[in-house]
């Protein structure tokens, strides 16, 4: 995946589970699957924080495609739709559970 | 430096002749005289160093062939496969990948494949040989 | 179909513990994820948005009922239960773990099948005409040189690590039913005296810069096919760009050098080299087709078939004819109204395996559509088999009409993707299957304009070779979804012109209906909907969708 910029406002560190291929956030002291245990950094100096834990957890293999993603300072939700939709899993129906039509 | 030979010996030597030394980029306009002949790969990602070594190996050169550069282990058989007699390796690059994974870089890969390019120094016969050998 | 020997099974089997090595070293960190990914790309697994995806390959898209099994099983056991068919004939899984993939690998072997190039800057899955060995049309049966070809490029020494990735399409019959004239490479075997000959095409592709492909060269004998690929391919990697991802593919290089000038360094390549090197293809071309030749059917007695209502429509839309008499071909729509187009469920894999058995020969097919094939279908079988699809949902009668709509995973699975394609698709099919069912109710013969979507300019669901392509977008991170028309797959392949401005994915379905609707009220009598676009132009079609407010949804 190409390197994304490290975003200027509030934001958060993601990456995928080397193992598993998860989706998780970085709490400051590991990674959670959820969203809400994410560490929010607001000032420059966490972003370069998070940064640097990005690079260190890449390094030591637990994580891949580590990345900061900007927040809306507001609602505190992800601004890029590809996050939005990272973050709410599949839109759709899962094939499994849905009977077809005829 | 480390070589990985066409029969699998690895070994660290701080003087190996590696004769002239051309890019991987582009085969060379004339076919080289020199005895040995480096192609350097540009990256890992950059195969056009395969094809310059098996365009050598067709316009007839049959001197040694060394490949350089930031190949993996895993890039060795398409290395010996597309004409090359050995693979030069930093020691950062043993030291990371690991000298097990260079040893046996041949006993991990695929050896067996369908049809040798020609020129390719093994080491197999290829699949469609074996088949109709009669 | 082909059948492995020991040394195909070697193969696959050695590919596979490779790939565990491979996993191990990552895992160890004795390869960097920057080393790892293009290795596993080449052995199909990608990391999407969610998980990890794994392609399998189904070579030119044929499989027997005993491998769909296999996909059930990996499918129910190692991804959540169900699996998608793409546009390249491959199946895909998007739940995967890293640590599962080489269990998954062992277990494919066995049965004879594997990932191996089903991604990556390599020569990927050759695909081919999904009625290969049935259509009535066929001159040349294209899966003998299918199977040729993936044995020439499986593991390639020199062609593993090109500029880009390199798609190779072969067909036999006049009708193009394999969009060939959009691969980098495409063949057209014709017969000959003892083995095919071939039109060989060059440059097409589709993706940011789609190309429709140039003719190389007509009626290479088959003793030059390898030979002419091999230099082909050699000047593709030495040449073709590596500065740029969107110019690296050869289409580009064609391009920029120009066919006579590409054409020339490809036979310079030649001339160096004893193709006598490539003798042994010949033979093995031999061996391969004597599998193809025997064909699993004899011919029968025709029964004449004909039905009512829902039956009398699958029967004209999903089952076509047959080079054996007594037999059909029949498509099995993987896109029931509202469904997710490819998707399919372990279950259903399983019944399609069993009605493979049943009543074709054991053999199935996947198309670049999307849908399953059952290639040798007695036609006194076919009432009995339409029943079983009934009970399972698998007997939408839409093939060739619009809602049999391509779409890729596009937003809600690839991590490439601008926008979400799945639920257009799916609201595209709702509103089309009501309006094809109003039509045929009419009397009305519904055959419509293609619909493919992709989710991002990769154009993985083909949207340029569409007659109606939908491409999705971010515009200001919101979804926004291009609409272009005029694209066709077939012979006469073209690539799409883009209508107007893009369009939010509530107002999709109307846009195309109202598309439909200029089509319907102005073509002339049989015209297709291609032909009435070249007639009309493009500005019938833009008063039809801008010129009035679009309608608010019921
Ligand atoms: S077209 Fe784009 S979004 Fe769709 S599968 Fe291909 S890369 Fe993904």
């Amino acid at each position: 995946m190409a390197k994304q910029r490290v975003p200027k406002g509030p934001s958060v560190l993601t990456a995928n589970d080397l193992l598993t291929g998860t989706i998780v956030y970085w709490t400051g002291d590991d990674w959670s699957a959820s969203m809400h245990d994410a560490l929010r950094a607001d000032d420059e100096a966490s972003r370069a924080a998070l940064e640097a834990a990005a690079r260190t957890e890449e390094d030591a293999n637990r994580v891949v495609g580590a990345y900061l993603f900007a927040l809306d300072p507001e609602t505190g939700a992800p601004v890029a739709l590809r996050e939005r939709q990272r973050l709410g899993g599949p839109s759709i129906i899962l094939p499994i559970s849905t009977p077809r039509a005829a | 430096m480390w070589l990985l030979e066409t029969d699998g010996s690895f070994t660290r030597d701080d003087d190996i002749a590696t004769g002239l030394e051309i890019p991987g980029e582009a085969p060379p306009a004339e076919r080289p005289a020199d005895p040995v002949v480096t192609i350097r790969f540009g990256g890992a990602m950059d195969g056009r160093g395969f094809s310059t070594a098996n365009r050598l190996r067709a316009e007839g050169y049959d001197g040694r062939l060394i490949a350089a550069g930031p190949l993996m282990p895993d890039q060795a058989r398409h290395a010996f496969q597309s004409g090359f007699d050995a693979v030069l390796v930093s020691d950062a690059q043993v030291q990371r990948q690991g000298e097990d994974a260079w040893r046996n870089a041949i006993h991990r890969s695929v050896q067996e494949l369908y049809m040798p390019e020609p020129g390719s120094r093994g080491p197999e016969r290829g699949i469609w040989a074996a088949r109709h050998a009669d | 179909m082909y059948q492995y020997d020991g040394h195909d099974q070697a193969f696959v089997a050695a590919r596979a513990a490779e790939f565990r090595d491979q996993v191990a070293r990552r895992l160890a960190g004795q390869l960097s994820e920057d080393e790892f990914k293009p290795l596993r790309l080449k052995n199909g697994l990608y990391l999407q948005l969610h998980a990890y995806m794994l392609r399998v390959a189904i070579p030119y898209g044929v499989l027997s009922s005993g491998q769909m099994r296999t996909l059930a099983h990996l499918a129910d056991n190692y991804d959540r239960g169900y699996g998608h068919f793409t546009t390249r004939q491959n199946i895909q899984y998007n739940w995967t773990e890293l640590k599962d993939v080489p269990d998954m690998l062992d277990i494919l072997a066995e049965a004879g099948m594997h990932a191996i190039q089903t991604s990556g800057n390599c020569i990927r899955n050759v695909t081919t005409d999904a009625f290969a060995g049935a259509a009535g049309d066929e001159e040349v049966d294209p899966r003998a040189t299918c199977e040729l070809l993936r044995q020439w490029s499986s593991l390639h020494p020199e062609f593993a690590f090109l500029p880009r990735k390199f798609k190779i399409a072969v067909i036999g019959a006049a009708e193009d039913r394999a969009a060939m004239k959009f691969h980098d490479i495409g063949l057209r075997a014709k017969p000959d005296v003892q083995r095919p000959r071939y039109d060989i095409w060059v440059g097409g592709g589709q993706g940011r810069t789609p190309r429709v492909a140039q003719l190389f060269e007509a009626d290479v004998p088959f003793e030059r096919l390898l030979p002419t690929l091999d230099a082909m391919m050699r000047v593709y990697n030495l040449h073709g760009r590596r500065d740029n991802k969107y110019k690296a593919r050869i289409k580009i290089l064609v391009a920029e050098m120009g066919l006579d000038a590409y054409r020339d360094e490809v036979y310079a390549d030649m001339a160096e080299r004893d193709p006598a090197a490539f003798a042994v293809a010949g033979k093995e071309y031999d061996r391969i087709a004597a599998f193809f030749d025997r064909g699993p059917v004899a011919p029968i007695d025709d029964v004449p078939v004909a039905g009512e209502g829902a039956f009398a429509e699958w029967l004209d839309q999903n089952v076509s004819a047959h080079k054996v008499p007594g037999h059909a071909v029949v498509t099995i729509s993987l896109k029931a109204k509202g469904a997710i187009p490819g998707d399919a469920t372990g279950e259903e894999m399983r019944l399609v395996a069993d009605l493979a058995d049943d009543y074709s020969a054991g053999e199935i097919r996947v198309t670049h559509r999307q849908n399953l094939v059952l290639p040798f279908v007695p036609q006194s079988a076919l009432a009995t088999l339409y029943g079983r699809l009934v009970e399972a949902g698998l007997a939408t009668g839409n093939v060739g009409l619009t809602s049999d709509i391509i779409s890729c995973p596009g937003l809600d699975y690839c991590a490439l993707a601008t926008a979400r394609s799945i639920p257009i698709a799916q609201a595209l099919s709702d509103r089309l299957r009501e309006r094809e069912a109003k039509a045929r109710a009419a009397g009305v013969t519904v055959k419509g304009p293609t619909l493919n979507i992709s989710g991002c300019i990769n154009a993985c669901g083909h949207h340029h070779a569409a007659n109606i392509g939908i491409l999705g977008l971010t515009k200001a991170e919101e979804e926004s979804y291009q609409i272009t028309l005029g694209g066709r797959a077939d012979g006469g392949a073209a690539v799409g012109e883009i209508l107007g401005p893009g369009f939010t994915a509530e107002e999709v379905p109307d846009a195309v209906e109202k598309i439909i609707e200029a089509w319907e009220a102005n073509r002339l009598e049989g015209e297709s909907f291609t032909d009435a676009y070249q007639r009309l132009g493009k500005a019938v079609f833009k008063a039809a969708v801008y010129e009035e407010a679009p309608r608010v949804a019921a």
